[in-house]
């Protein structure tokens, strides 16, 4: 039953995609224009990828990186939490 | 492990590191950034922990020093906020373009989140594999 | 384009994981596939045809059409690092129930009284 109903879902994702995907064209957007032209000059960085990362959209990245920390922060602490059976077997 | 891989691993680290700092400062004129670099970094503490045993590891990297590479992040992540939100540094006009010194600050930005890619994956992986040795206390 | 079919095959296969199978760990192996299904997907919109990556070498020669699009490419790029935190807290995660339930089998988790 649930393996017949994930199929389901999956097989109606997949149409979903294909058919939102089909109606993209490959035309040249503006802001693709804008950060191509204004790259070099405005941030200096030849990498345009890198110039959106680190200048354009840096608060993005911001974010992000506190996302990463937050979950260093959150491994670290879970993998060094002694489970509770240990603590029983510690305590009596 | 046996010689040839802990032969091969001390050779190649430091290259392997070299080649992460090098793909981490140069990300503004070349394919690569930050995180590619940082996550080059964390792979060459990978390689030595899989190649070595763990006290062999735990000698040079003991479980206090790698805590502290929390401390690192942190700092490397207030120099991101520093550098991005409250100074905002105008050195555009004192580069020249397409040369390693350009870019305005991306070249520290980029340095400094390669610095809290690779320790965080590096205290991720050490964490999770500790946890390993810990619970089965197997030998590799 | 073919890509955009690869990358939706991927989003199938691994919205059918999350769902169907029991084990965590496989859960987590079908988030990571469907994850890359979605990158796949974002790079195989930018792309343009006969277009370079968005590096520029030379600065009199613009070469505006000939770039792909840098901006999903750099969407891409934040959701790496985004989709590593999650698969490393999952992990970490699975790690303890473990520990405390000695299995790691959904169906059994949900039948355990406390």
């Amino acid at each position: 039953m649930k393996k017949t109903i994930s199929v389901f879902v999956a097989i109606g994702f997949f149409l979903i995609i294909v058919t939102a995907v089909g109606s993209f064209s490959e035309k040249k957007t503006d802001v693709q224009e804008y950060y191509t032209k204004n790259s070099i000059e405005k941030t200096g960085s030849a990498n345009i990828v890198n110039a959106i990362v680190w200048d354009f959209r840096s608060y993005d990245t911001l974010g992000e990186e506190t996302v990463l920390f937050t979950a260093i922060i959150a491994v670290f602490l879970i993998a060094h939490k002694k489970s509770i059976a240990e603590k029983k077997e510690v305590s009596g | 492990m046996d010689a040839i891989i802990k032969t091969t691993t001390r050779l190649l680290v430091p290259l392997i590191m070299v080649f992460g700092f090098y793909v981490s400062l140069h990300g503004h004129i070349s394919p690569g950034g930050g995180f590619p670099g940082g996550v080059i970094l964390a792979s060459a503490f990978l390689l030595l922990v899989i190649a070595f045993t763990e006290k062999e590891v735990e000698k040079h990297f003991s479980e206090i020093k790698i805590g502290d590479l929390k401390s690192v992040a942190s700092i490397a992540l207030l120099g991101i906020v520093l550098l991005e939100v409250i100074v905002r540094p105008d050195i555009l006009h004192l580069q020249t373009p397409l040369t390693l010194w350009s870019g305005g600050v991306t070249i520290f930005l980029n340095l400094f989140g390669a610095i809290v890619v690779a320790s965080g994956l590096v205290i991720i992986v050490y964490s999770l594999v500790k946890e390993e040795w810990k619970s089965k206390k197997s030998k590799w | 384009m073919f890509v955009n079919y690869i990358a939706a095959l991927l989003i199938c296969i691994g919205i059918y994981t999350v769902l169907a199978k029991e084990n965590l760990l496989k859960k987590i192996i079908g988030f990571s596939i469907f994850s890359n299904g979605i990158h796949l997907l974002l790079i195989s919109i930018g792309y343009r045809v006969s277009g370079v990556a968005p590096i520029i070498t030379d600065i009199k020669t613009t070469g505006l059409s000939l770039f792909v699009d840098p901006l999903p490419q750099a969407f891409v790029l934040t959701s790496i690092v985004i989709d590593l935190s999650i698969t490393a807290l999952a992990v970490a995660i699975i790690i303890q129930v473990h520990k405390k339930y000695k299995t790691i089998s959904a169906k059994k988790l949900d039948n355990l009284r406390g």
